[in-house]
């Protein structure tokens, strides 16, 4: 497959993701049986339904209904949001940020611990590093999120008071969040790194290397280490999709003000503008970071474009 | 690892299964006068109630026991769904030709594109939230790891010299995939069923927690997370028992998941 095949197919394959996305986001209200009720607050009359339904052409066909949805959408109108009486899509790309400011920290967090981990692992296999850096992992990844936040905040800013518990601001307020969603991502690099190093290690340009007297640090971090990147980027780039994922637990376990957070408020609150713009968005970039890691790669090793 | 594994699985089995006699008391008998007594080993505890008692006075070890039998309905029955579903939609993307392969795939990929926890919370935000819509929707998103992986093995599997002598013998399509390829992607199988088991759990443990799974008086472990957190400050063990019980049953299937894996 040439590059700019492959680069059209997998643009495609994202554009498809992207309209089943918003076949989804405008389906979800239909889930609830009837929009119209769906769409109003919890105290609305039947009049006040009735103004609804016509108002958003509810009595419409449904693919005139879609078509419209769309048309709003790409203005930027997923209509307004029921708690905060302002253009829903505008409050989430307003707190974005802070989601993504959370996962890249997780990310940067996961990455610098996981690799020399997962390196310590692979050089000591079957000794006390091994053990304790695959025990750690096999722990981190069975960890409820929410859970460990709980315990975080209990110790760290109930009982030792160094950390604040929930809240934005300052980079003291990052740290907790940040380790809470970067355990499972830390556990699963672990592992990764471990598993390709181990391979990595046992390949002849290595035993060649030492057989040359290169030092073990060099061998490691030179020529070990280069060759295993390939596999951990591309998962960590999945990741940075399962971190926003998983942020909308943690937000919510932190009170961190991002898209998460609004999202479960959304939830509790019936707010099916917000719901509905939070899921797009979080979705949508979730779709471009996974066709930006693919597209990166498909270039930079040719093996991926042929598999 | 793997004996410490199956053990902690078939304990959290036995627990949920023998829940009405190893509970100590009624998991649903509210005492207000004896909420949030510490456990037995701390000051002012309750001796009756050895993990001690959530806000509304009911025993905390009664509750954990119960909610072990919504974790692994929730894991059995999400396994059951996606991985049939998975398994067949693998099974005929790999045997029925080039053209349903590629639609079929598509729809894999479209799925795998898509932040499973968001698509399971966005869901259930809008359907009511029961055990059994957790259990299904779960299922349902989760079924396209099986699908990868079985298809993959289906098409290797469909070169072996058996199978093209099962063909050569006049075998139909249906039994060369049911009666020669399906035994081929077993383990493989239940592998991926085993992590996906674990995934199970700590999803309906999260979705819980959000107030979206499984909802009060049945207990579950993640929405007593949720209970625990509101007075976790003043009583610890509310918080931390119910997340000790997903930790431990998850840690357990993860560890017979890699025992299996290695074992392959």
């Amino acid at each position: 497959m040439s590059v700019a095949t492959y680069v059209l197919h997998r643009v495609a394959q994202a554009l498809l993701v992207l309209f089943t996305v918003s076949v989804l986001s405008f389906g979800l209200v239909y889930l609830t049986g009837d929009p119209a009720s769906a769409l109003v607050p919890l105290d609305a009359t039947p009049d006040d339904v009735d103004v609804i339904r016509r108002g958003f052409g509810l009595d419409q066909p449904l693919y005139v209904q879609y078509g419209r949805f769309v048309g709003r959408a790409l203005r930027g109108d997923l209509g307004q949001s029921f708690r905060y009486r302002t253009n829903s899509l505008e409050l989430v790309i307003e707190r974005l940020p802070k989601t993504v400011l959370l996962a890249v920290a997780s990310m940067v967090l996961a990455t610098v611990v996981s690799i020399p981990l997962g390196v310590l692992a692979a050089t000591a296999r079957r000794g006390p590093g091994d053990y304790l850096a695959t025990g750690l992992s096999m722990l981190m990844i069975s960890t409820p999120a929410f859970w460990l936040g709980i315990l975080l905040i209990l110790l760290f800013a109930d009982q030792l008071a160094l950390l604040p518990a929930a809240g934005a601001g300052s980079w003291r307020h990052l740290v907790l969040p940040a380790v809470t969603l970067a355990a499972s991502s830390i556990g699963l690099l672990t592992r990764l790194v471990r598993a390709t190093m181990t391979e990595v290690l046992r390949q002849g340009y290595i035993v060649t290397a030492s057989a040359k007297g290169v030092s073990r640090a060099a061998i490691l971090y030179r020529h070990a280490l280069r060759n295993c990147l390939i596999p951990v980027i591309t998962v960590l780039g999945l990741q940075l999709g399962a971190l926003l994922g998983g942020a909308v637990v943690v937000e919510s376990v932190f009170a961190w003000p991002g898209v998460g957070w609004l999202l479960v408020q959304g939830i509790a609150t019936r707010d099916l503008p917000l719901i509905r713009s939070a899921v797009l968005v979080i979705a949508t970039l979730f779709v471009a970071i996974n066709l930006a890691v693919d597209l990166l790669y498909g270039c930079v090793d040719p093996r991926i474009r042929h598999a | 690892m793997a004996i410490i594994g199956v053990s902690i699985v078939l304990s959290a089995v036995a627990v949920a299964v023998a829940a009405p006699v190893l509970a100590p008391h009624d998991f649903k008998k509210q005492q207000l006068s004896k909420a949030l007594r510490p456990p037995v080993w701390a000051s002012g505890a309750d001796r009756t109630h050895l993990l001690g008692t959530d806000q509304l006075g009911r025993d905390l070890l009664s509750r954990i026991i119960y909610g072990a039998r919504t974790s692994l309905l929730v894991g059995a029955g999400g396994v059951l769904i996606a991985g049939t579903l998975g398994v067949a939609v693998g099974l005929v993307a790999g045997s029925a030709g080039r053209r349903t392969d590629v639609a079929i795939m598509r729809i894999v990929d479209v799925q795998l594109s898509f932040p499973p926890i968001l698509l399971v919370i966005a869901i259930m935000a809008f359907i009511g939230q029961s055990l059994l819509n957790v259990v299904v929707v779960l299922g349902l998103v989760t079924w396209v790891q099986y699908a990868r992986v079985v298809r993959g093995m289906t098409l290797a599997i469909r070169e072996h010299e058996f199978v093209e002598g099962a063909r050569a013998l006049g075998a139909s399509q249906a039994r060369l995939v049911l009666r020669h390829v399906l035994p081929g992607v077993v383990p493989a199988t239940a592998v991926i069923a085993t992590v996906n088991v674990s995934t199970l759990i700590l999803a309906e443990a999260s979705l819980s927690f959000l107030g979206l799974g499984v909802q009060p008086p049945t207990p579950a472990w993640g929405t007593m997370l949720a209970e625990g957190r509101e007075v976790f400050r003043l009583a610890w063990w509310n918080a931390v028992f119910p997340g000790l019980a997903i930790l431990l049953t998850v840690l357990g299937v993860n560890m017979l998941g890699d025992a299996l894996d290695r074992g392959r």
